[in-house]
């Protein structure tokens, strides 16, 4: 059973790094480097509650603040390019944020042993979930909790009006500016919020794993990130979490091959790219969706 | 400190070229080949594996000869996968498929060689001039590799200038629909520029394997990374600009790594990188373009 | 309303806006026109800080409007049509035009994010009854008519409530009814108080609906006046139809 909330508690974070991809992707860019906000909401919130005695839920919340913080100033210059250039200096911030984890020493005894980040050989002793008695059951909870509350969150932005400006500047930015929308503010707010969730999801997985280590931060996370937005769709955000099970169910379903995985990724990737260019679930099935739901709905609406 | 940035200039020749790999597909196609690095290595591989199953005994240009080739292969191979048949306005699709193959290629040279690294061959391995006394010293292996890119260069200077396929290609890269219209067929023309530069890719894996000695699976990342940052910063596009700016990151490279360490040489690659791409996207010799 | 004053754009060699001085006033129809490539677009664009001007000044209501970003310029009250329909092809046309809704004061500005209250959803509602296309109101614009998307780029640009309404090309390959409908549109709108600065080629358009007309020619202003005045003046026949050969 152990195995299972693992299994869950994973998808859950994943998910939430798939939303960071899909926030910015909405705007209709593509970055590369959310596993550095990834990275630092991890060591920010690991270092909270284990270097300063930070309870649990606050440290969270200051890794994905300062997450979302340096998302608006990577952003900023950042979003002046577009494509495949902005792809490129994303990967280049994901990039320094590893490195600069490489030589980040910090270290403080606590309880008598010496914790902190000790550059390349990492961070240990992350032990807040043990040290305060929560079981797997219970870790698991708390992050579908958090995801679930990350999701309706997203679900109701979709519908409002916030949601459908963002779309509209990924359409066209241009008649979007023309339709009096302030485009810089929008990407990069939309790629601080992107910044939030990954930090969130970099907090909730220091404490998971317990041990966090530059190395973990990435080429591969980058991809894998992008892969779950561009296999699951940009409909909506059920894009994202229908990449991250899509992933899931083949990870488990091709455990026996075991180390051969990330080859299975990769082969993957290319596949479902000339299969299906645009995702599971992008606009077009989306509102496909929308309107079976509606046609019974219609005749009740009322005018106003 | 100046030996070390002399020998930065050099081996910024291994970077000039797996940019100006990059670079060469960007600019007929506008699009990136991630994988380009991997085939790189997997050239190198091949070379290595045909010495070793000669038992040793093939000699290095026939190993060179097999590295380039078979990166060639490999480069036709990725271009049916990644990019005949995806829609042309979509970037990001190809970009994905190349990122899963170099993965892939990764992947699969770990496991046929349960990620060990391995001794590569070098001929000159001991050869070098020296100058006053020790004090510089001019590595003979780099000096070939030098001499290999600047061959490569002239290669292609004639390849595109003088001949009919060169024509084409820049036929295509200024105008793709144009160049449809007078009889130019896009598909061909993009095909061959990919083996092209995938057999650069091939000469530069076997040349970098050779100078290090050394040669282990991760390197498909490394020169993926450089190839990437070599390209931005000449101006994705311009052959001469990836060769500028090979050169300067191999002295930036070497000078940091002098100066300070491994890690901090690679924040400033990376930063480099980030800077180009957001004060200048156009890179140093910016594309308009490909053969100024 | 509008003043454009000695205007001047340069794209690398070449010049495509010359000197431009006009000036639109209010509740009026303006029509610039002119061959194709004098300029006419790139007004367009300058007036609404797509390109920078390269010398030279444009005020909207008294008001220095050369350096205001895009989204300023819309907010200050000018409204623009693409002559190449670029609405919102993912969003509905609901949706499209709730984006471009400005925020009337009494609302919360935190809400007005979030939803339309009941005064916002009456003025959208308004807006897509004159534009016909109430019915069409939850149909994503990308599966929209040709004439369907044309009026409700239209529509996009009146849900800013503009106080000028500038309209690019909207002529272009109608036919002749649908020439009329749009003639009566244009003076339906201006009765209601939009000003309009009209761009386009067809003359049967131009002449039936504007006051005044500016006529331009390789970027700079030929000819400024009434239509009958315009037509009559003998260096805009030239520039359209040539000068009359010596036998």
């Amino acid at each position: 059973m152990d195995y299972v909330y693992a299994l869950v508690t994973q998808t859950g974070i994943h998910v939430l790094l798939g939303l960071s991809v899909y926030t910015v992707a909405l705007t209709g860019q593509v970055s590369f480097g959310q596993q550095g906000f990834y990275a630092i909401g991890a060591y920010v919130s690991a270092i909270a509650t284990v270097l300063w005695g930070v309870p649990l839920l606050p440290a969270l919340l200051l890794g994905t603040v300062v997450s979302a913080f340096i998302g608006v100033m990577v952003g900023f210059p950042a979003l002046r390019v577009k494509g495949l250039y902005l792809a490129i200096a994303t990967f280049a911030f994901g990039e320094i944020v590893r490195n600069g984890l490489n030589i980040l020493y910090v270290t403080r005894e606590v309880n008598g042993i010496e914790v902190g980040p000790v550059g390349p050989e990492g961070f240990r002793h992350i032990s807040y979930f043990n040290d305060n008695g929560w079981t797997a059951f219970e870790v698991m909870i708390l992050v579908v909790a958090i995801v679930s509350v990350v999701l309706v969150i997203y679900a109701l932005l979709e519908r409002s009006r916030l949601g459908a400006t963002v779309r509209a500047v990924g359409a066209d930015e241009l008649a979007a500016a023309t339709a009096g929308i302030n485009v810089v503010w929008i990407k990069v707010g939309a790629f601080a919020i992107g910044a939030a969730a990954a930090g969130l999801g970099g907090g909730l997985y220091a404490h998971y794993t317990t041990f966090l280590s530059p190395l973990a931060f990435g080429l591969s996370v980058a991809i894998i990130a992008v892969a779950y937005v561009l296999v699951g769709g940009l409909g909506s955000w059920l894009g994202p979490v229908a990449g991250v099970l899509f992933f899931l169910v083949l990870t488990e379903g091709l455990r026996f091959l075991g180390e051969y995985r990330m080859m299975i990724y990769g082969a993957v990737v290319v596949i479902a790219m000339n299969v299906r260019p645009y995702g599971l679930v992008d606009a077009k099935m989306v509102h496909l969706v929308k309107n079976l739901f509606r046609t019974g709905a219609r005749g009740a609406r009322e005018e106003t | 400190m100046l030996g070390s940035l002399l020998d930065g200039f050099l081996f910024g020749f291994s970077y000039a070229m797996i940019g100006i790999g990059f670079t060469l597909i960007f600019g007929v196609m506008q699009k990136f080949n991630l994988a380009q690095g991997a085939t790189a290595l997997a050239g190198a591989y091949l070379g290595l594996a045909l010495y070793r199953l000669t038992d040793q005994l093939a000699p290095s240009y026939v190993m060179f000869a097999v590295a380039v080739v078979g990166a060639g292969a490999i480069g036709w191979l990725i271009y049916q996968i990644c990019f005949r048949f995806l829609p042309k306005e979509y970037e990001l699709a190809p970009l994905m498929s190349t990122f899963g193959m170099l993965i892939l290629i990764e992947e699969i040279i770990s496991h046929l060689t349960d990620a060990q690294p391995f001794e590569f061959p070098n001929p000159l391995l001991y050869g070098a001039f020296e100058f006053a006394d020790g004090e510089f010293i001019l590595r003979h292996d780099y000096l070939l590799l030098a001499a290999m890119a600047l061959a490569v260069v002239g290669m292609l200077y004639y390849l595109i200038f003088h001949t009919r396929l060169g024509l084409a290609t820049r036929a295509v890269s200024e105008r793709p629909v144009a160049a449809q219209l007078c009889g130019v067929m896009i598909d061909r023309v993009n095909e061959k520029i990919f083996i092209l530069s995938a057999g650069i890719a091939g000469a530069t894996g076997f040349m970098i394997a050779m100078t290090i000695g050394t040669i282990i699976p991760g390197l498909a990342s490394v020169m993926t990374i450089k190839g990437l940052v070599v390209a931005v910063f000449g101006g994705l596009g311009s052959v001469p600009g990836a060769i500028i700016a090979g050169l300067i990151l191999g002295m930036l490279e070497a000078g940091t790594a002098y100066m300070f360490n491994a890690t901090i040489r690679d924040i400033v690659a990376y930063l480099v990188l980030f800077g180009v791409l957001i004060v200048r996207p156009t890179g140093l010799l910016g594309k308009r373009s490909l053969y100024q | 309303m509008l003043v454009l004053d000695q205007v001047v754009k340069n794209f690398g060699g070449i010049q495509a806006v010359n000197d431009l001085s006009f000036e639109v006033k209010a509740g009026q129809i303006m029509a610039l026109i002119g061959p194709n490539g004098s300029g006419k677009s790139t007004t367009l664009n300058l007036i609404t800080s797509v390109y920078p001007l390269t010398s030279g000044a444009i005020y909207f209501e008294d008001r220095d409007i050369t350096r205001l970003p895009t989204y300023q310029v819309i907010r200050a009250g000018i409204a623009r049509t693409f002559q190449n329909i670029r609405v919102f092809d993912n969003l509905t046309v609901w949706d499209n035009l709730w984006v471009a809704s400005k925020r009337r004061p009494e609302e919360s500005r935190l809400k007005s994010w979030i939803t339309a209250d009941r005064a916002a959803r009456a003025w959208l509602n308004e807006v897509l009854k004159n534009s016909h296309l109430y019915d069409r109101r939850d149909v994503l614009a990308g599966n929209l008519s040709l004439g369907e998307a044309r009026r409700l780029e239209v529509a996009r640009g009146m849900a800013t409530d503009p106080k000028l309404l500038m309209l690019d090309e909207p002529a272009a390959g109608m036919h002749v009814t649908e020439i009329a409908e749009l003639v009566d549109t244009i003076r339906t709108l201006q009765q209601q108080g939009t000003t309009i600065l009209l761009i386009d080629h067809v003359l049967d358009l131009v002449m039936n609906v504007a006051h005044k007309v500016v006529v331009l020619n390789f970027g700079r202003k030929l000819a400024e006046g009434t239509p009958a005045e315009v037509q009559a003046d003998p260096k805009v026949r030239s520039a359209y139809l040539g000068t009359k050969e010596e036998a």
